[in-house]
């Protein structure tokens, strides 16, 4: 793929604090015109990876740059570059209007800008009011706003959703896939696979500050197995047998059978055509989130193991 | 003010102006910082006044000798712990609030936030220190009339007076600087004051002329000075050099406080 003047590229990017490592030679590129779901346990280096990308942290080794540049070497960095880290970061005392007039004013943005933001993160109203009196969501919409207060091409948001209420996931979900629609390269993270799998349409999955995976939902699902298959039988011995010798995986579940390494349509014809009477054929839908977990946590239990 | 500056350095400057306004703590730091100084200034004056009789031959040549350091004293003494306090929280209150981030996203070349900060804050408070001291000079003249004759145009008084404002705008950046280097809002104040109002009397315990000398160098000692019309004759330093020497300390702190931001993590 050729190379994007709006890609972020992660090369190698290693951060220790004190003796723990947070990050650990991790590399991968988020590319523009989609969302990129950046996913990981809590305390996987998720954080940590952004702030290295925006030069708030400095690495102990490797680079990172958005659009081939380090983020300090960006002259009005917020015209190229927003993001949301932490939706706490905010003077209580300070109107929301004014936390973004002062951001607005330092990249050389009108202040018809600040007011356009306000509008769109739907603040408008409490735009005269100080935040110290703002919930969670409001903080995290005025966080928003100011990320994208600059028009920026690249998007980088840490957990935008918490504190959301289901209506202000959806607005960020439907905001955040315009965005990358626009062409913008857009990296959200997450600790909470089901929320991602709403709007991304890649995935960078890491644990322990390691890169784990960097591929697309439906790649991730087909590395933990494939999607599994639930079957009820009278007859669970018989229909467990003829699934076996298909080298099919077959798992007791409350009573039925959970069966991956097959499709739904190839287990009816095998029951059929063994005689075997079925009064269920379910396939699992919430796949992607249980290879999520599966996958991290091998990773956290084979590295607590290499720590020993 | 901030037409003063173009460009990039223009755009941080004006950014730092308005989250100096927006916050209501300026404000009131900016109100204490007036009705302290004035107020104290009235009072000590009249105090001179009202006691006259009483007061012995040293008290009496202390105010003939030099009636606009009487004048001008409470500001520097009383009226920098304000500005002290509002040049730690311009920067120790970011990082309370996690705002330091958003400032760095939006500036990352740090050394250039610190220069727009100190930029800002050194702008108002000698604004404020002229208009304190100007104030206070006034009200002081007609106060003193009756016993000690001070003009504008005496020696030395044009210098203590602006030399008020060059004062409490050098203690501030001196306070950036430790509010820089230091983070936290409590311990920067705390280190602050120490300096300025805790020290100097400690040193009078100091054997010898050691303890002279270094009191002699302490910010708020030299800074001083500049307030007095004196010739430095009771000091070691000129009011000129006294002044040089806080100066010292407001770089050397900005410098020290500079060097940890951009070496450490956000």
């Amino acid at each position: 793929m050729p190379d994007s003047p709006h890609t972020i590229h992660v090369e190698e990017l290693t951060k220790r604090y004190g003796g723990a490592v947070a990050v650990d030679h991790l590399s991968f590129a988020v590319r523009p015109g989609r969302v990129t779901g950046f996913l990981g346990p809590n305390g996987a280096g998720k954080s940590t990876t952004m702030r290295l990308i925006l030069g708030l942290d400095r690495p102990d080794s490797g680079h990172a740059t958005v659009g081939g540049c380090a983020y300090r070497d960006l002259s009005r960095p917020l015209t190229e570059v927003g993001a949301l880290l932490d939706a706490g970061a905010l003077h209580p005392a300070r109107r929301a209007r004014d936390h973004l007039r002062w951001l607005a004013r330092s990249q050389h943005l009108s202040l018809r800008r600040v007011d356009e933001v306000l509008e769109l993160v739907g603040l408008t109203e409490v735009a005269h009011a100080r935040c110290h009196g703002f919930s969670l969501g409001m903080r995290q919409r005025l966080g928003l706003a100011s990320a994208i207060l600059g028009d920026p091409a690249v998007l980088l948001l840490d957990e935008p959703t918490n504190g959301l209420d289901p209506e202000g996931m959806i607005w960020i979900r439907i905001l955040l896939r315009r965005l990358a629609a626009e062409g913008r390269t857009v990296l959200v993270s997450s600790h909470l696979m089901h929320e991602i799998a709403l709007m991304a349409d890649h995935l960078v999955v890491i644990g322990r500050g390691r890169l784990i995976a960097d591929c697309t939902p439906s790649e991730l699902v087909a590395r933990s197995g494939g999607e599994a298959v639930l079957v009820r039988t009278p007859d669970t011995d018989r229909l467990t047998r003829l699934l076996s010798a298909r080298s099919a995986t077959v798992d007791n579940e409350d009573g039925a059978l959970l069966v991956s390494g097959l499709s739904a349509t190839d287990i009816a014809e095998l029951a059929a055509s063994g005689g075997v009477v079925l009064h269920e054929l379910t396939p699992r839908a919430a796949s992607l989130e249980a290879a999520f977990m599966e996958l991290t946590h091998d990773w956290v239990e084979y590295e607590a193991g290499g720590d020993q | 003010m901030t037409r003063l500056f173009t460009g990039r350095t223009g755009d941080l400057v004006a950014a730092e102006w308005i989250k100096m306004r927006s916050l209501r703590s300026t404000g009131w730091a900016l109100l204490a910082l007036v009705m302290v100084s004035v107020g104290l200034s009235v009072m000590a004056t009249s105090l001179y006044m009202s006691k006259w009789s009483s007061l012995d031959q040293a008290d009496r040549d202390h105010l003939l000798t030099d009636p606009v350091g009487l004048i001008l004293q409470p500001t520097a003494i009383y009226g920098q712990i304000a500005v002290c306090v509002l040049g730690a929280l311009m920067i120790a209150s970011e990082y309370a609030t996690g705002t330091i981030r958003v400032t760095m996203l939006a500036q990352p070349r740090r050394p250039a936030v610190l220069l727009a900060k100190a930029t800002v804050l050194a702008g108002v408070v000698m604004v404020v220190g002229e208009l304190i001291a100007v104030t206070s000079f006034l009200i002081g003249q007609r106060v003193l009339a009756e016993r000690a004759d001070v003009s504008l145009g005496d020696p030395g008084v044009l210098r203590a007076i602006i030399g008020t404002g060059l004062y409490l705008a050098a203690m501030a950046l001196f306070s950036l600087g430790v509010g820089t280097a230091i983070r936290h809002t409590g311990t920067a104040i705390a280190t602050i004051l120490g300096t300025v109002l805790v020290l100097p009397p400690l040193t009078s315990l100091l054997p010898g002329r050691l303890g002279h000398y270094l009191s002699t160098y302490l910010p708020g000692e030299a800074g001083q000075q500049l307030l007095s019309v004196g010739d430095g004759s009771g000091s070691w330093v000129m009011p000129w050099q006294g002044f040089a020497a806080l100066m010292l300390w407001a770089l050397g702190a900005l410098g020290v406080g500079g060097l940890l931001l951009v070496r450490r993590d956000v």
